[in-house]
């Protein structure tokens, strides 16, 4: 051996003896210690789904604090005391817990390995009622109440801004909500639990002009088109569930003045996170914006009302809170109407409140939310020989519980009562559509109640990392069709992966006629629940700013109310509606500098309807009266510099199916004509299209306040949509009913002040 | 040879393949060491450091006479691992925004503190700051959590301290205001330095901070001199405060050199 070869070796050696005493000697007295007889060793790695190590997970023995993170490798090794059968748990955040159990004997070592598989749903997160667009934390899609004001064409209102999310059909320009094939009837809106029985203002067959309720009182929505839980009874087709606003969390006032409306209001943290107030008041007066933009002839009355919020929260504990919540509307309008048999002026005059209180409290792991509340309503509608003043008043109270059931499940009860009162006083045609003042009127006294009960009970569960399911049963009972239906729904998603998930719903949907729908002479009292079955399948794909949805649904009814020969009603009425919609959406709303959606729906939908030939009348199946084939809505939003932003809304709709008048008959004696329809569904209106655009400056001042100043153009092409046809009064000509609604122009400012 | 063979048939044994069985450790000095490991994290940005004391922290979570703490902690250090990610993977920096303010929901309703109040507020903000659309649904939340830590505990320099970011961060339009920030972060400071924490495992940490947002307050305002001052304070109380060091006092310089 070289002599330079030896002294190398024994400076190796004298290398690692040191390394061995200063640096593995301590490694091996702890192993050594670990060994000791009264402990075991847990040892091993904890991989992904792929094999690979997982580095920094935390593992440990279930209800203690013995255990140890992973190496980079993914190797762990602990020494306990623990003995017997024990679970060895490892977590890591984005992934679901692996656990194994173990035997521990002192002086042991134990080896496992733990699989991570990465979490592809949550059950907080998961949307297994199929389609719903939703303001709130988790959900993908959403619509705030920013949102609401700047979509171009909406008007700053909740139901215009939902409209142009697939699967509403765009009717005519006013803010109904006719949902796949389903009229305005057939969707139910609720708030904080009431429900809210007129939702729109200026009421008319086709919903309204606006909703109800302003969005700046709104903090959620969610609106499902279909499939929807067993939360929601009562409505055949979709649900529209709103929330109120919570605690201010500052002191504010809000002033706008607008070419039609003027408000005020006013958010008051009486004690800081205790007791809130908020107070608003508006007043819209549409007689300038008719004088600005031409139109104004067309009105006797231009629309104009008052309406005011007054809420109050009291957050009495962490966990405990008391809503009260007050809304209070009026509105009237005059405008000219040209019937057949009597050409005049229609006046409408509309009370409308709401009266909600909520509590809401948590009781060991159980939430619980209960609401009273009372809808009141007073119309009235005059035009030749109608003169009716119809009203309502509902009262409610719903109680809804849920709690976990341990990490995969969660239940979920409810149960509420309503009672509504139908009231009809005045005077209305004895024929229909005959409202010459000379024909002969029906005189009206009336009042027709109902309570329904209904109760439900929801699981959802969570059986794999990719599955969530969802299983409800509903029930409700009708005191006048003293009639019980028990609706089972079911819903079931899975994820592919984390950006995509797909979906499968069915469910029975029971819907009841309304109170005055039951008395003798114009109704049935022998009237049964509408039926309807949702059955859909939805994909969803969402990645960075991109968010892709599609949907496919059919849907038979079955018992729809009809009018019978015998000139009352009959639930032989049916039909279906089957179709597709389509969503698209790219960017968020104050995030980038763009953003939008596109809603394209394809719609068939067909149903057995009443056709009129002179008195008699016969039944036929066509398209329903709101088939909409094909509708598109396009919303984009730019950020244009600094404050300055604009948008854009397109919406084009299939005109919607009518019934045409081929002939008249008149009537003996008298001086006006019944029609002769043709085949029901037969023609169609023109097509509907729109284009809105809109653009708003925000201005900061002082410590948090701000002015907004906006400037929308509405109907930007002039389009001149028909919404319907008129007839002279022998039905010999037809001419073509316009919107209002032509190229308008609205400008406002509104002013926040934060002291 | 064969010393030499088993040597270094042991080194590699030992030094490269064998994983020592960590001890059995009380949650006491889990936490401890959590929190020196988070402290040495935070300062060098390191994700592998932060990710291990949140393991430490979990698994203190399992001793029931600490779980107020434990909870706390891993909400801190998820807090800080949601910092770390936010730019990389917003997913992750979102899933641990969740995990904080669900351990924060539990440390509460085991005992309700006004620290764990701050700190839920602060993981609200964060959360709105990754998605701006659910400021209207997440603020009041971050609101209704800072008026309870307010209402147990106004004087705490870590509640001022929270709300004067919030105000910071919160646009005008939402009701933000930089002035009060301003006053908030002076207010703080003033209250750190009257704060006498002398129990190792409660909460202490957010003075260098202060200094460190009163500097991007003063920068934002042109005054560079107040800026610098503020950033070389927070390093007199934090020497290795990696935010200061290696991100604001660069910015500053290159704010400065740019004219």
């Amino acid at each position: 051996m070289p002599a330079c070869f030896a002294h190398a070796q024994t400076a190796c050696l004298v290398l690692l003896r040191t390394v061995f005493c200063f640096v593995l000697l301590p490694g091996l007295a702890g192993f050594a210690r670990a060994q000791t007889p009264d402990r075991a060793v847990v040892r091993g790695r904890v991989v992904d789904a792929a094999g690979d190590g997982m580095p920094f997970v935390n593992v440990s023995l279930e209800g203690t604090t013995d255990g140890a993170a992973t190496d980079r490798n993914g190797a762990f090794a602990f020494a306990t005391r623990q003995q017997g059968r024990r679970r060895v748990r490892a977590t890591m955040i984005g992934y679901e817990p692996a656990l194994r159990a173990v035997e521990l004997s002192p002086g042991d070592t134990v080896v496992v390995r733990l699989v991570l598989k990465e979490t592809l749903l949550r059950l907080e997160e998961a949307v297994v009622t199929a389609q719903a667009y939703t303001t709130g934390e988790a959900e993908t899609v959403t619509l705030s109440p920013l949102e609401v004001v700047t979509t171009p064409g909406a008007a700053a209102d909740i139901f215009r801004a939902i409209q142009t999310f697939p699967g509403v059909a765009v009717i005519d320009e006013g803010a109904g909500l006719f949902v796949r094939g389903g009229d305005v009837t057939e969707t139910v809106t609720l708030l904080d639990q009431a429900t809210v029985v007129h939702p729109y203002k200026y009421e008319s067959p086709t919903g309204g002009v606006f909703g109800t309720i302003p969005p700046f009182l709104v903090s959620g929505t969610y609106f499902s088109s279909g499939g929807f839980s067993a939360r929601y009874g009562g409505a055949l087709s979709a649900v529209l569930a709103m929330e109120s606003q919570n605690l201010p969390p500052r002191t504010s006032f809000t002033a706008n003045a607008g070419l039609a409306a003027a408000s005020l209001s006013a958010d008051v943290p009486v004690a800081s996170g205790k007791l809130g107030l908020r107070f608003s008041g508006n007043r819209s007066f549409t007689g300038l914006l008719f004088r600005v933009n031409g139109q104004r002839e067309a009105f006797t009355r231009v629309p104009q009302g008052l309406d005011g919020n007054l809420s109050l929260v009291f957050q009495y504990s962490p966990t405990g809170r008391l809503k009260l919540f007050n809304f209070v509307s009026d509105d009237q309008l005059g405008v000219h109407v040209a019937e057949p048999s009597f050409d005049g002026v229609y006046q409408g005059k509309t009370t409308n409140s709401l009266h909600n209180l909520q509590w809401t409290e948590v009781f060991d792991k159980w939430l619980v939310q209960t609401s009273l509340s009372i809808n009141r309503y007073a119309a009235q509608r005059r035009l030749g020989n109608l003169d009716l003043r119809p009203g309502d008043r509902t009262l409610k109270l719903r109680t809804d519980v849920e709690r976990g059931l341990g990490t995969r499940a969660r239940l979920a009860l409810g149960g509420e009562v309503e009672r509504i009162a139908n009231t009809f006083r005045g005077t209305i045609p004895l024929q229909d559509d005959v409202l010459d003042p000379e024909a002969a009127a029906y005189v009206l006294d009336e009042e027709y109640t109902a309570t329904r009960a209904g109760a439900y009970a929801e699981v959802e569960w969570q059986p794999s990392r990719r599955i969530v399911t969802r299983a409800g049963l509903r029930t409700d009972y009708h005191a006048p069709a003293r009639q019980a239906v028990v609706d089972p729904r079911l819903s079931f998603q899975v994820a592919w992966s984390k950006n995509t998930r797909a979906w499968l719903a069915w469910g029975l949907y029971h819907q009841f006629p309304m109170p005055y729908q039951y008395n003798p002479e114009s109704g049935n009292p022998a009237l049964r629940a509408q039926q309807a079955r949702h059955y859909i399948a939805g994909l969803h794909h969402e990645r960075d700013l991109l968010t892709l949805r599609a949907e496919v649904y059919y849907k038979p009814y079955r018992r729809l109310t009809l009018r019978a020969a015998e000139d009352n009603l009959r639930n032989t009425g049916r039909g279906r509606a089957r179709g597709v919609d389509l969503f698209a959406k790219y960017g968020a709303f104050l995030r980038t500098r763009f953003n939008g959606w596109l809603a394209y729906s394809f719609l068939q939908s067909r149903r057995l309807q009443v056709r009129h030939r002179g008195r008699a009348i016969t039944h036929e199946q066509g398209p329903s009266p709101f088939d909409v084939t094909h509708n598109l809505s396009a919303v984009g939003k730019v950020r244009v510099v600094g404050f300055l932003s604009a948008g854009l809304g397109l919406r084009y709709a299939t005109g919607r199916p009518i019934t045409p008048v081929v002939d008249a008959v008149a009537v003996e004696g008298q001086d006006y004509y019944l029609p002769v329809e043709g085949p029901v569904g037969s023609e169609r209106l023109p097509a509907f299209a729109r284009l809105d655009a809109q653009a708003s400056y925000f201005y900061p001042f002082g410590d948090g306040s701000s002015a907004t100043f906006y400037l929308a153009l509405s109907n930007v092409l002039n389009r001149a949509n028909v919404i319907d046809y008129d007839y002279t009064a022998d039905y010999a000509e037809r001419t073509e009913r316009a919107t209002h609604f032509r190229r308008s122009v609205y400008f406002g400012v509104t002013v926040t002040l934060n002291p | 040879m064969r010393p030499l063979t088993t040597m270094l048939t042991l080194a590699v044994l030992f030094g490269l393949f064998v994983t020592l069985p960590a001890q059995a450790q009380d949650a006491d000095s889990l936490i401890l060491q959590g929190k020196g490991m988070m402290a040495a994290g935070l300062s060098a940005a390191d994700l592998d450091q932060m990710r291990q004391a949140r393991a430490l922290f979990e698994r203190a979570t399992g001793d029931e006479n600490r779980a107020v703490l434990a909870h706390y902690y891993v909400a801190r250090a998820d807090h800080h691992l949601a910092n770390l990610l936010a730019e990389t993977d917003e997913g992750a920096a979102a899933d641990h925004l969740d995990s904080a303010i669900e351990h924060l929901k539990q440390a509460i309703a085991l005992e309700a503190s006004a620290e764990a109040y701050a700190l839920l507020s602060s993981a609200y903000g964060r959360k709105i700051g990754l998605k701006p659309m659910m400021g209207m649904f997440l603020g009041p939340k971050a609101g209704n959590a800072l008026s309870e830590a307010k209402a147990l505990d106004p004087d705490n320099p870590r509640v001022v301290l929270t709300e004067a970011i919030s105000d910071f961060n919160t646009p005008k339009m939402f009701g933000g205001s930089k002035t009060r920030a301003m006053v908030g972060f002076q207010r703080a400071l003033d209250l750190f330095a009257q704060e006498d924490i002398t129990d190792p495992l409660l909460p202490s940490w957010g003075r260098d901070e202060a200094y460190a947002w009163l500097g991007i307050a003063h920068m934002q305002n042109d005054a560079r001199d107040e800026a610098r001052a503020a950033f070389e304070k927070a390093l007199d109380v934090n020497p290795d405060y990696g935010w200061v060091k290696y991100v604001l006092l660069p910015r500053l310089d290159n704010a400065a050199g740019s004219e």
